[in-house]
């Protein structure tokens, strides 16, 4: 019994505890506790290991292989049981051919002895610790949110013990995917989160959410496909089926018979991940309950893509398929970032922006060289933190003001002022320096131009587009946050309903969000920097004293501010009222019109449906993404 | 330990305002003599200024003053890292925040003009942006450095490689200098749609906070010009001369546009005069190393 | 010399007029008349404005959008009352909606004579309303330091009736 087995158990045996016990007080009490029991040991694996990483670990169970195929046949007979009963054809046949090609494939991957079933070494640690704390700080959410969501939601049948299973579950299967080696059992983890994210996209149980449910599974299954698909070749070209073994072999001649099996599993990457055209399965996914969207979107599911885009990267990288990935990630990166201006629903734009964000995490780890598989591990970093931060204060917020549409927080600060603030972190780490994202956005700015590459220039003129963007939508929503029609309102009406496991899980996040932007050049030195010297021979960080101006300025940003804001508060002065053409104006900017009737000021933001429509850019981003995944898989047939 | 560049970025904090408010007294004197006025005199701006500083008035709300108070001294930041040989890609984000803060400053007066005005500043800012990162990335291809002083020493006629960058750049310092045809968000006059826009709802004090943070800002905006005339002190002069009565001509000869053309423009000027000079130069250059 | 005194910014407001003052005092902004000259701008705001210039008579449904611009505006302020219906009601004196001149609403401190009132007079009548602010600044400035002597907090003060 080792460490990193203790850390992937842990979760799905509380989640079982969870299953079982009908009390919600009790229930409540086992999440919370499996919550923190699991991120404790994600931090304390990552503390021991530190030192002698990588870890490699070798699983004695015997007839693995059967275990490993018996798993992956029980998934594709649950969901063809699944998809018996909601009367769907597609998804049937996904599962059908899913265990055929388990059976199939066990021809070629069935007798293969892996070297080491499990290898954990820096990426897997960050992975480890996002899933622990994120997701840790996401269930305790989850604990007081989903009380509050069905006395809101009467329709909604309660299966919270169902949720607190898959959710504990979903992160064990996490646990276990980052830290595989052997690609089998990576796949194995790979189908469960799949399975996972279907039950809880599912959870309300309606129409649309049944609906987002199954294209959510056709989508991660297809890609799931891939992945078995890319393991077979590799197994009958090279009679490996172990990551370090691949990526050890593409820097030696066997390369060119890698690019079928690395473009396989690469899709399937892509399509965790969200890319184009894929991405439709991740917006439909915004139909779950605020915790499964916080996870989904932070630390687990998507990440997992990501993760296995950023491992592939030496494999990937100067191949014509690390350029596609690279090409369909960027084209993700700034569709996403225009269609999110356009959007008013405050979770389609986190969704959008995540799958921006995601785009440029799969044109850095495309590319490939070690600065930009630096910037990608930083991006899934911040953005971890940052979005699900984002995402629980959100699904806070419009349980306060009852609506999810942006417009509906305008004034947020005075009705919810401490929500308001947890907001206004999330999204300043998401668009302005100093913070993380674009710190991250800037280094791989820098990376491009070191590049030295035809690429370059382009994907420069790319983000600098999609960045500039990004400031659009997230400073319209943030000023919306901040207005003021009435200063001498009661604050924080609003927050009655507000409990104390999710001011817990945002405070918690929020000093988490501040504190990755200040010590990010200690996660660099002590973490990102050895792995890059192991796996490229070169380390990378940004200039030394670049990162001490980052970190400054992030002091200067939060107490700069808040500083100005405690001077002013002493100040006795009164306040006047805001200038609306000379009309005398009540609190909340009414005023008498023309025939003595009360009128209240109503404002809209801009939307830009013109340039920015959210249909037609996906449209066209769906288009192209198609047209560049043909082409991936054309380098298979090739 | 840097030498010199400390008492650069020292100096300018210090004289920052003065520098920037003799551009702005100029620019108004002869901008009164292109319509055949007499015009305020030269040192107009400092009296404004000072005045602005005198006049009592109370804040709409508790955060606009924190928050005009945090966009000067972001904008005074941007330009002391920018003088003491940061990186300037990083300040251009920099200064993006520092523009941040005034949006949401005018954002939280809750009034619809200044919001309107807000709205319009974002817009400008998403337009003006990837030409600002172009231009700064087409100066690293010319100097590889993003040093200040490391391109000005560098002696390299950048206009004459860059020369649609140049123009692209002088397009979107417009913007940022709040010129027409682009003072869509705010305006020193009163011909403006929207009252004052973004500076509504800000008197005495706070107006001086924001002019002072202008002047601060056109320092550096003009020293980034400058780096593409640093070949030579008479480049220098004639350059950086040249560029600031273009701009004045054209804030007078130019009636103010919408936003869409305002947007899509700046953008199509970034993508034909800015990539469309960034990608082949980059692509010469790389094949002499 | 005084600061507000070099820079005197303008608000404009048009109680209801019949329009010819209004088009006189924009004529004082063109080249010929060139108010600039005395560092004055025209702002749209109340609370950036130190001179108010106020033309045509005030009506019952105008009079308190007049005081509220007035009263928006910082300490110390100037109002300057521009053509004859400003100062009487001009020939709508009589008219059922009319109340009279600026002074029924808001003090005047400078009255410009003229229907309409000519660019010169107007131009003339800001230069005053500067000349009387820089008095009002220094009063104030008194004011407040008696004030402090007296170990009182600085009255608020309301501004005083016409010169």
């Amino acid at each position: 019994m080792t460490l990193p087995f203790i850390v992937a158990v842990t979760p799905p045996l509380f989640g079982f505890i969870a299953l079982i016990i009908k009390d919600d007080r009790v229930r409540r009490f086992i999440v919370i506790t499996g919550a923190i029991a699991q991120a404790a040991l994600a931090i304390a694996l990552a503390v021991t290991s530190a030192h002698s990483l990588p870890l490699r670990l070798v699983a004695t169970l015997p007839g693995l292989d059967t275990w490993i195929l018996g798993g992956e046949l029980a998934m594709a007979a649950f969901i063809a049981v699944f998809a018996v009963v909601k009367r769907r054809a597609f998804p049937l046949l996904l599962a059908i051919a899913q265990a055929a090609l388990a059976l199939v494939g066990e021809r070629w991957t069935g007798g293969v002895e892996a070297q080491a079933h499990f290898v954990v070494d820096q990426v897997s640690l960050l992975l480890v610790i996002i899933v622990g704390v994120v997701g840790g700080l996401i269930l305790v959410y989850a604990a007081g949110y989903m009380k509050t969501f069905h006395e809101e939601h009467a329709a909604v049948r309660d299966r919270r013990r169902l949720f607190s299973f898959t959710m504990l579950s979903f992160l064990g299967a996490m646990y276990g995917l980052v830290m595989s080696n052997d690609l089998r059992l990576m796949l194995l983890f790979w189908e469960m989160t799949t399975l996972a994210s279907f039950i809880l996209i599912g959870y309300g149980g309606d129409e649309a959410a049944e609906k987002s449910a199954f294209l959510a599974l056709n989508l991660n299954v297809l890609g799931g496909l891939a992945f078995s698909l890319g393991i077979i070749l590799l197994a009958a070209r090279t009679g490996s089926v172990e990551l370090d073994v691949l990526l050890a072999a593409a820097k030696g001649p066997e390369a060119a018979l890698l690019a079928a099996p690395v473009a396989l599993m690469a899709l399937a990457g892509l399509v965790k991940s969200a890319q184009l055209p894929f991405t439709p399965w991740l917006l439909g996914a915004m139909v779950a309950p605020t915790p499964v969207s916080a996870l989904l979107h932070s630390s687990t599911m998507v990440k997992a893509g990501v993760f296995l885009l950023i491992r592939l990267a030496p494999a990937m990288s100067g191949t014509t398929v690390g350029y596609i990935v690279s090409f369909i990630g960027i084209l993700t990166f700034i569709a996403g970032a225009f269609a999110a201006v356009s959007a008013r629903n405050a979770k389609r734009v986190l969704a959008l922006s995540t799958v921006s964000n995601l785009g440029l995490i799969a044109t850095c780890a495309g590319i490939g060289t070690y600065e930009l598989v630096w910037v990608a591990l930083f991006l899934v970093l911040f953005h971890a933190v940052a979005k699900a931060l984002l995402f629980i204060s959100v699904g806070t917020a419009s349980v306060g003001t009852g609506s999810l549409d942006i417009e509906s927080m305008g004034g947020l600060v005075t009705g919810m002022p401490r929500i308001t603030l947890f907001l206004i972190v999330g999204i300043s780490c998401m668009f302005v320096a100093p913070f993380g994202m674009l710190v991250s956005k800037w280094a791989a700015m820098e990376a491009f131009m070191n590049l030295n590459s035809i690429v370059s220039p382009f994907m420069i003129a790319f983000l600098a587009f999609g960045s500039a963007t990004t400031v659009l939508f997230w400073a319209k929503w943030m000023g919306l946050l901040l207005r003021i029609t009435d200063p001498t309102a009661p604050r924080g009406l609003l927050e009655d309903k507000v409990t104390r496991y999710e001011l817990f899980s945002e405070a918690s996040l929020t000093i988490l969000a501040i504190a990755t932007c200040v010590l990010y050049p200690l996660v660099s030195k002590y973490a990102f920097e050895p792995y890059l010297l192991a796996s490229y021979g070169k380390a990378f960080g940004l200039d030394r004293s670049n990162m001490l101006v980052t970190v400054l300025m992030v002091g200067m940003t939060v107490a700069v501010p808040a500083l100005l804001l405690i001077i002013s508060r002493r100040s006795k002065e009164g306040l006047s009222t805001a200038y609306m053409s000379g009309r005398v104006t009540s609190p909340g900017l009414g005023f008498k019109g023309s025939k003595g009737i009360e009128l209240k000021v109503a404002m809209h933001s801009y939307y830009l449906e013109g340039p920015f429509g959210e249909g037609k850019i996906l449209k066209a981003g769906i288009a192209a993404g198609i047209l560049l995944t043909l082409i991936l898989l054309g380098t298979v047939a090739i | 330990m840097k030498g010199i560049e400390i008492y650069v970025a020292i100096a300018y904090v210090i004289l920052g305002p003065i520098v920037g408010g003799l551009l702005d007294g100029l620019d108004r004197v002869i901008t009164a003599r292109l319509q055949g006025r007499v015009g305020p005199p030269l040192l107009q701006p400092f009296y404004d200024l000072r005045k602005l500083l005198t006049r009592r008035i109370a804040p709409v709300n508790s955060l606009q003053m924190p928050l005009i108070a945090s966009h000067l001294v972001f904008a005074i930041l941007t330009g002391v890292l920018f003088f003491y040989g940061s990186d300037i890609l990083l300040i251009i984000f920099v200064l993006t925040l520092a523009s941040v803060f005034l949006v949401l400053a005018a954002y939280s007066t809750g009034s619809p003009y200044s919001t309107i005005g807000a709205e319009r500043e974002l817009l400008l800012m998403t337009a003006y942006e990837p030409m600002i990162i172009i231009a700064l990335v087409g100066l690293f291809g010319v100097a590889k450095s993003f040093d200040f002083y490391a391109i000005l020493s560098s002696k390299m006629p950048a206009y004459l490689y860059l020369p649609g960058i140049y123009l692209g750049l002088v397009y979107v310092l417009e913007m940022k200098l709040r010129k027409s045809p682009f003072d869509l968000s705010t305006s020193h006059h009163a011909h403006q749609e929207l009252v004052m826009g973004l500076t509504a709802d800000m008197g005495g004090p706070a107006l001086a906070m924001v002019e002072l943070a202008h002047w601060y800002e056109s320092v550096y905006l003009f020293a980034l010009v400058l780096l593409f005339f640093s070949s030579s002190w008479v480049s220098a002069i004639l350059g950086v001369g040249f560029t600031y009565l273009l701009i004045i001509l054209l804030d007078n000869a130019t009636a103010r546009v919408k936003w869409e053309l305002a947007l899509s423009f700046a953008w199509i000027v970034a993508l034909v005069a800015g990539a469309g000079n960034l990608i082949p130069f980059y692509l010469i250059s790389r094949g002499s190393p | 010399m005084s600061s507000i005194e070099r820079s005197p910014w303008l608000i404009h407001y048009d109680a209801s007029s019949c329009n010819g003052c209004d088009i006189e005092v924009l004529a004082c902004l063109t080249p010929v008349y060139d108010a600039e000259r005395f560092g004055c701008i025209v702002t749209g705001d109340p609370k950036q404005a130190d001179i108010f210039l106020v033309t045509g008579s005030v009506n019952h449904l105008n009079a308190p959008i007049l005081k509220n611009i007035y009263d928006q505006m910082p300490e110390p302020k100037a109002v300057v009352a521009i053509g004859a219906c400003a100062y009487s009601g001009g020939v709508f004196a009589e008219c059922y909606n009319v109340a009279g001149g600026v002074a029924t609403t808001i003090p005047v401190d400078v009255y410009v004579p003229g229907c309409a009132a000519k660019p010169e007079s107007i131009l003339d009548g800001v230069v005053r309303a500067a000349m009387i602010l820089k008095e009002k600044e220094k009063a104030g400035r008194k004011a407040r330091a008696l004030a402090r002597k007296e170990g009182r907090r600085s009255p608020k003060r309301r501004a005083g009736g016409a010169t």
